[in-house]
């Protein structure tokens, strides 16, 4: 897809049928990127500050954050992203089920880069982790 | 579940309406004894409560549809995702079986999605008061053609309709009665590429409108039954659905104060076409 270094994905999902098909999804469009998995809101800050026991684990490159957490929930993982001045300049895309008006609302007003609606039809589910790949690791220019 | 109490429901309503029956019928049987009177009193009061009963029961009915349909979703959405990742995966590795089982699986799945999505769409409809103003039903006509060209394209089929009025409603709503009734009709089309009209005329205060097809048609024995959730009238095989799309297209009417039947006299036998009729109240100056 591009020859551009691979950048390190950060997955926050507690959904291990969720986890594993966007690995799937990876694997089946050889998304060069590497994709981590976390399944907590309080593992993946540690994971992203490199607290332990993630003192080894690379930078990501882009956050892809469940609403639908156990304990402190996507949106305040978001909040607590976007006041981290090490961290805000992250993409995360809000990854759900969610369709609710307000969920969307409040991740746009919390800096949410984008929110997606993990698609029904797998089919469609897995073409919008490539896209998502091809938009915000190929075709969008980040901060380095 | 839902069908067991959507059945209840209709068992209800014909009560209800044999209720009515027996008390016009007492009522108009001249004088009256005391005791006639006061059993008909008794009637009414608990024709208004069974009714009050009725009500409450289709908003709970509702209400369940709705949390069911929305969490049902979910996991449901692992079962397919699974089954066509077993498919994408394993077909031709297995044996022939082992790819019909996939395959069941996986229909059986997404019709149940498509049923769950319609129900959800069916609940969400009359939720709130009715809001309506004044819309251009050749706008909603326009969007339902425009939602299904890939149908209309498909099926070579022609859409004829004149200039249609503004009827007092909600432009989504009004565009889904289109769309159910016009996607039924290229469903129901038999061999020929399917022709449909569209048509309005004023009746008092209300605008009835009449949607036409030269296909199948429905035996006019159905003409109640069609309107009910979930009811089908022909095999899945030949002609899929969920039966959602005419009780949702009775609920939208209704809500905004009109009717809709299926006409007897265009719809008499089975296979000279169905004409649909529904009413949608006017603005309430033009004459």
């Amino acid at each position: 897809m591009t020859d551009a270094t691979p950048i390190d994905v950060l997955l926050v999902e507690d959904d291990e049928g969720d986890a594993l098909i966007i690995q799937e999804a990876f694997e089946y469009y050889r998304i060069k990127n590497r994709l981590h998995v976390v399944s907590d809101g309080e593992q993946a800050l540690r994971y992203l500050r490199q607290a332990p026991p993630y003192e080894q684990a690379p930078r990501a490159g882009l956050i892809l954050l469940d609403v639908n957490l156990p304990r402190r929930d996507g949106l305040a993982v978001l909040a607590e992203l976007k006041s981290d001045p090490d961290l805000l300049m992250l993409p995360v895309v809000m990854l759900t089920s969610s369709r609710a008006e307000e969920d969307i609302l409040r991740s746009y007003a919390l800096h949410a880069n984008a929110y997606i609606s993990k698609p029904v039809d797998f089919e469609h589910f897995i073409e919008a982790i490539r896209q998502i790949d091809d938009f915000f690791l190929t075709l969008v220019r980040l901060p380095q | 579940m839902i069908v067991v109490v959507a059945a209840l429901a209709v068992v209800i309503v014909c009560l209800v309406v044999v209720i009515v029956v027996l008390a016009r019928r007492l009522r108009g049987a001249g004088a009256l004894t005391a005791r006639e009177v006061a059993a008909v009193r008794g009637e009414q009061s608990s024709l208004e409560a069974r009714a009050a009963d009725l009500q409450r029961s289709n908003a709970e009915l509702e209400q369940f549809a709705y949390l069911a349909s929305h969490d049902l979703q979910e996991p449901l959405r692992k079962v397919a995702s699974f089954c066509q990742l077993l498919q994408r995966r394993y077909a031709g590795k297995l044996d022939a079986r082992a790819d019909q089982y996939i395959e069941f699986a996986i229909d059986g799945a997404k019709r149940m999605q498509a049923l769950i999505n319609d129900l959800l769409a069916f609940s969400r409809v009359a939720q709130a008061t009715p809001r309506p103003s004044l819309v251009s039903s050749d706008t909603a006509l326009a969007q339902a053609r425009t939602n299904l060209a890939q149908e209309i394209e498909k099926s070579g089929a022609t859409i004829e309709a004149g200039h249609l009025p503004f009827v007092l409603a909600e432009l989504p709503l009004l565009t889904a009665v289109f769309q159910n009734l016009i996607s039924n009709a290229l469903k129901f089309s038999g061999t020929a590429p399917p022709k449909i009209v569209v048509s309005a005329i004023r009746t008092g205060t209300m605008w009835q409108f009449a949607v036409t097809d030269f296909g199948i048609g429905i035996d006019t024995q159905y003409a109640e039954r069609i309107f009910v959730l979930f009811q089908r009238l022909n095999e899945r095989s030949a002609y899929p659905g969920t039966g959602v799309g005419l009780a949702m297209c009775k609920k939208i009417v209704e809500y905004f104060g009109g009717r809709i039947w299926l006409d007897p006299n265009a719809s008499a036998k089975s296979g000279q076409g169905t004409r649909f009729c529904f009413t949608l109240p006017g603005e309430p100056d033009d004459d």
